[in-house]
């Protein structure tokens, strides 16, 4: 179900009307559990049956590790190790079956044909995730009085507390990914007192705007970076279509981002931030605290610090460095090309850390757009891993740029840059409130969100799925 | 802030509505294939005149390259890129409004396999607030009217910096010959095969459904075939998906214009003819009409 179509909204409305019609915390939360369940099952009822099996072991694994003492802490930590095994096991069953099935055994055998005939759930990447969390946070809390905001005493409380926490629709299917920590101490009676309304209608409107005006159109324009039509373009366009790109899975998935948050903020629920402006990224680390936030602080507080962080010495932190950001590039998608994407940035990011361990670069401050150009430059480069999954074809994208004697597609040159426009305004705006632009940027906010919604209802381009849908 | 937001929404969607309401924006149509197939049918559902007395012809992008020929204004043509006959029907069926003659493409009648496609135009949620608010409307669009006045008032400008002609001629389209052989290659190899039995008979049934509610109206229904590329006439799965037409809907019952012969005919892509082979089938196909009994 889409966030853009008529059948979400009215999920919503519906979801939302009774949510505050009904008084209690269980009520409540019940009521946005079955939302939830719909919601996921209204594309492919069978997969429910998945989400609800993996939401059954993480409930009964973390109430089992929270009712432990914890002077029986080697038991408590075998459980919360199960639970990561359980979580990690369906993920890779469910996601990395065909890669494993086409790489060592091929389509043609019998156990390679089970292997790809394998559906992908939908948010399988997420839902997990969030429950490897649970595990992992309920095993660390050391106190047993903390328990009680993440693990309730009764058993059924806690039943509805995690069905809610791993389900909550609004970021069930493409996050933000959430952490227990953070989320389930949130949840209690709520009233409609408890709505920011303004936030909430900020995050809608700009979230909508992104995906409907933005990344819908544009992947109208990109749609022509697909093998082989792209080997029929010419340089320049090519080179502007996969800036279209990175500007598409920007604005595709930054707009997802805040329409969840948005809507979570109608159920007055806090999700996390995901993107902060990443293009203005200086840096490839700086990067990475600005794009998918949800994802980096996962894989930062529940893999690169297990693993010893930057704690055992230069070759243990490279080499945790690596491992993180591989997995992190295979967790977006089951294809070697991913994980390519990844070891890009795992070695951006080590080569940056040896520099900054090693010489005192100052850089000018005339020449840091430059800077920020060169990074932007290679981040985007590197989503062509994203769009064309297949070596040989990013490889033959690569030598379209200078084997293709075609002239230029200016339909599709100007379409994507007028289309990215609001993206990098959207980024400028950021610095210009950091530079003490932000009275005359409040002044013009209604025209600003009036035009956005005035574009929704005027030109919105086809509805297409969120490109993380896939991951 | 949320009602100041409002406010100036209103003043902008009134002032905007005032623009469309007076400026004829027909000319807008330089497109992505999507919004060119959405415009299109608008277009017919909303503002095509007197369609009772017309013809309508429906297809896929083989037959959508007809536009840019002299077919006369009797034709309304609503085949589409990317999607097939289905959707023609559709859209025909989903109207009040039905033509008095349909032309239905047969050579591509196994894309009817996907019939998901259009099926929000036709829902009512979209379909009343799009007839009476033609600011929502594709052809209303605000950003492509900025780069179809480009592309419309400034060919000279445009004309300088391509160095390519602001019409897309044959030459233009030519441009595509550098996937031709590749295309025309996997096409050959698909055509040579016997389309899977069952494949055929669900777009058949589909297309059935379609047809009976169209027939019911009244509507004559003829049939006609495009040329393709020399070396992909006449192959095998043309030949097996003609013969089902003809079992299923008789010649003695239904009119048909048969594939003329594919020499001379050219295409740009291995699939698509280039405007002079498209005009070319046009005479031809105009030509054939006259000798209709409906």
């Amino acid at each position: 179900m889409l966030f853009t179509s008529l059948g979400f909204i009215i999920l919503v409305l519906v979801t939302f009307c009774l949510y505050y019609l009904l008084k209690g915390q269980n009520a409540q939360v019940l009521t946005l559990i079955i939302a939830s369940f719909l919601f996921y099952a209204a594309n492919y009822p069978a997969l429910l049956a998945l989400l609800i099996f993996s939401i059954a072991i993480n409930i009964s694994i973390s109430y089992r590790i929270a009712r432990l003492e914890e002077s029986v802490n080697s038991l408590r930590r075998l459980y919360a190790t199960i639970g990561v095994i359980l979580n990690l096991g369906i993920l890779a069953f469910f996601k990395y079956s065909p890669l494993i099935g086409r790489t060592f055994f091929g389509d043609s055998s019998s156990i390679g044909e089970f292997l790809v005939s394998i559906p992908l759930p939908i948010g399988i990447s997420f839902f997990t995730f969030q429950g490897i969390s649970l595990v992992v946070d309920t095993f660390r809390t050391q106190k047993i009085e903390d328990y009680h905001s993440l693990i309730p005493k009764k058993f059924n409380d806690h039943t509805l507390n995690t069905a809610f926490f791993i389900s909550f629709f609004p970021q069930l299917v493409a996050g933000p990914i959430v952490k227990a920590h953070e989320f389930l101490p949130q949840i209690g009676v709520k009233t409609w007192k408890d709505i920011e309304i303004n936030t909430c209608f900020k995050n809608l409107t700009t979230g909508y705007f992104l995906k409907m005006v933005v990344a819908d159109n544009l992947s109208s324009f990109t749609f022509w970076m697909v093998y082989p039509y792209f080997q029929a373009k010419s340089a320049l366009t090519l080179m502007v279509m996969l800036f279209g790109y990175s500007i598409q899975i920007f604005a595709d998935f930054a707009g997802y981002s805040l329409i969840a948050i948005g809507i979570a903020g109608l159920f007055s629920y806090k999700l996390p931030t995901n993107f902060l402006f990443p293009y203005i990224s200086l840096s490839f680390s700086e990067f990475w605290r600005r794009w998918h936030i949800s994802l980096s602080t996962f894989l930062r507080e529940y893999l690169y610090i297990p693993l010893g962080g930057n704690r055992e010495g230069q070759v243990r932190t490279y080499f945790n460095l690596m491992t993180t950001m591989v997995l992190g590039g295979l967790w977006h998608g089951a294809a070697w090309s991913y994980a390519v994407w990844g070891a890009f940035h795992g070695i951006a990011l080590a080569i940056e850390r040896l520099i900054n361990d090693y010489f005192d670069i100052k850089i000018p401050k005339a020449l840091l757009f430059f800077k920020g150009l060169f990074i932007f430059l290679m981040i985007t480069f590197a989503w062509l891993l994203f769009k064309l999954p297949e070596f040989n074809h990013v490889i033959a994208y690569v030598s379209s740029f200078f084997n293709n004697p075609n002239g230029n597609d200016y339909n599709i040159i100007i379409h994507i840059l007028l289309y990215s426009i609001p993206v990098i305004l959207y980024h400028f705006f950021y610095l210009l409130k950091e530079n003490k632009g932000n009275d005359y940027l409040k002044r013009a906010e209604p025209i600003l969100y009036s035009t956005m919604l005035f574009l929704i209802i005027t030109n919105s381009g086809s509805a297409t799925d969120f490109i993380y849908f896939q991951f | 802030m949320i009602k100041k937001i409002g406010v100036i929404l209103l003043i902008q969607i009134i002032l905007y509505s005032l623009f469309v309401s007076t400026v004829d924006l027909s000319w807008i149509k330089r497109q992505s294939f999507e919004q060119s197939n959405l415009i299109k049918s608008e277009k017919y559902l909303y503002e095509e005149q007197n369609i009772e007395n017309r013809s309508a012809i429906i297809g896929t992008s083989l037959s959508a390259v007809l536009d840019k020929t002299d077919l006369p204004d009797e034709f309304v043509n609503i085949a589409f890129h990317g999607m097939s006959v289905l959707d023609g029907f559709k859209l025909i069926n989903s109207s009040p409004q039905k033509p008095e003659k349909v032309f239905v493409e047969m050579n591509m009648i196994l894309l009817a396999i996907f019939d998901e496609d259009y099926k929000d135009l036709q829902t009512p949620y979209s379909y009343y607030p799009k007839k009476y608010l033609p600011i929502l409307r594709q052809k209303a669009r605000p950003v492509e009217l900025i780069t179809s006045s480009f592309f419309e008032f400034a060919p000279n400008f445009y004309r300088t910096i391509t160095g390519q002609p602001t019409i897309e001629s044959d030459e233009e389209v030519e441009v595509e010959n550098f996937l031709k052989a590749s295309q025309v290659e996997k096409k050959k190899v698909e055509l040579s095969t016997t389309a899977r039995a069952g494949l055929v008979d669900t777009c058949f049934q589909r297309l059935a459904v379609e047809m009976q509610a169209l027939e019911q109206t009244g509507t004559c229904i003829i049939f006609y075939e495009v040329p393709l590329e020399e070396g992909l006439c006449g192959l095998t799965q043309s030949n097996q998906i003609r013969d089902r037409f003809y079992k299923e809907y008789p010649r003695t019952k239904y009119q048909y214009i048969s594939q003329p012969s594919c020499e001379g005919y050219r295409t740009s892509d291995g699939l698509h003819m280039t405007l002079k082979s498209a005009k070319k089938f046009t005479s031809y196909f105009l030509e054939q009409v006259k000798k209709l009994k409906c």
